[in-house]
């Protein structure tokens, strides 16, 4: 069997992605698993929302309150409708709302380790250098690749509490 | 929770997500990508290849020096200044910005990891990139394996 397409990570890259969830956990005392992402998400103030992709009332709602808190969606409210569908997301981050946004009609067991990759998004030093709170600049293909690996990469050890790799 | 860990549930699973790009959604800002590669991938990144040599050369530091107070990663450095086509980790454009205390984001441009619509930065990547490359006269070997190569080209 070929392993999923993914990425192995730069040997620092992963170092100072290890240090940002040792940094969590430690926050958090050392939980125990399962790790409670309510606890996570306190620690680092982060709000958790809820849309469906499949619901057009929720997305517009949501967008609505997005065009009061984010520039890049005031300056264009048609981007989050669009891009949700277009790129079908199940998560995603909004930076300058420290926000994390859920498709509930994704199946449930999947919301949880939809959340905690877009926690790793908001702790990674680089993820906030490479993209965000700014329209001018996106991201490559190759450097999306990258910020989602890295971000698979830090839900799986924060998750499994860095358990063995 | 609890966790499904029948083995023959697992396989399936991979089974049906072996060759899937692993991912749920990326950053707001970072949506619009994907669509068109940029077009101007191969100047932005001699410009950067070119842009780390003189800067570390600027400095007087070898590779190892470099790497070190960087913190980066010594063969990933040799590979960005010996390699245009290599795409660096992001983390390692992020160090290098911070040691040279240039805008990051800029050098991801440079690097390929970011795409930015401003015809100026595109301009002045491809200026420095073409005006930075070294014009000393050649050697008489260098100028003797040139002619006889293009000796070689022309005959064919």
């Amino acid at each position: 069997m070929r392993p999923i397409k993914n990425r192995f990570l730069e040997e620092r890259t992963a170092r100072d992605i290890d240090a940002q969830v040792t940094k969590i956990l430690r926050g958090l005392g050392n939980p125990t698993c399962p790790i409670e992402l309510a606890a996570v998400r306190e620690l680092l103030k982060l709000d958790r929302q809820y849309y469906s992709s499949t619901d057009d009332s929720l997305l517009r709602e949501m967008v609505s309150k997005a065009m009061i808190a984010g520039k890049q969606i005031i300056a264009r409210p048609t981007l989050l409708l669009d891009v949700v569908r277009k790129f079908d997301l199940k998560a995603f981050w909004v930076p300058d709302r420290r926000r994390i946004m859920i498709d509930k009609s994704q199946p449930e067991p999947k919301w949880r380790w939809n959340e905690t990759h877009e926690i790793i998004h908001s702790v990674v030093p680089w993820h906030d250098g490479a993209m965000m709170g700014d329209t001018e600049y996106t991201l490559t293909p190759g450097g999306h690749e990258q910020v989602e690996a890295e971000a698979n990469y830090g839900a799986g050890r924060l998750l499994f509490l860095q358990g063995p790799l | 929770m609890k966790m499904n860990q029948s083995s023959k549930w697992l396989m399936e699973k991979a089974e049906q997500e072996d060759g899937c790009l692993v991912s749920v959604g990326g950053l707001v800002d970072s949506l619009e990508q994907s669509e068109d590669a940029s077009t101007n991938v191969i100047p932005f990144k001699h410009a950067f290849v070119r842009f780390v040599q003189l800067a570390r050369r600027d400095r007087k530091l070898t590779l190892d020096q470099f790497a070190e107070r960087a913190d980066v990663d010594l063969r990933e450095l040799l590979r960005i200044e010996t390699d245009e086509h290599y795409t660096p980790a992001i983390r390692t454009v992020h160090q290098i910005a911070g040691f040279l205390k240039v805008p990051e984001k800029r050098l991801m441009v440079l690097a390929g990891l970011l795409k930015v619509k401003d015809a100026q930065f595109q301009r002045a990547a491809l200026k420095f990139a073409a005006s930075s490359e070294p014009v000393e006269k050649l050697s008489q070997e260098e100028h003797a394996a040139l002619e006889e190569y293009v000796k070689f080209l022309c005959d064919r």
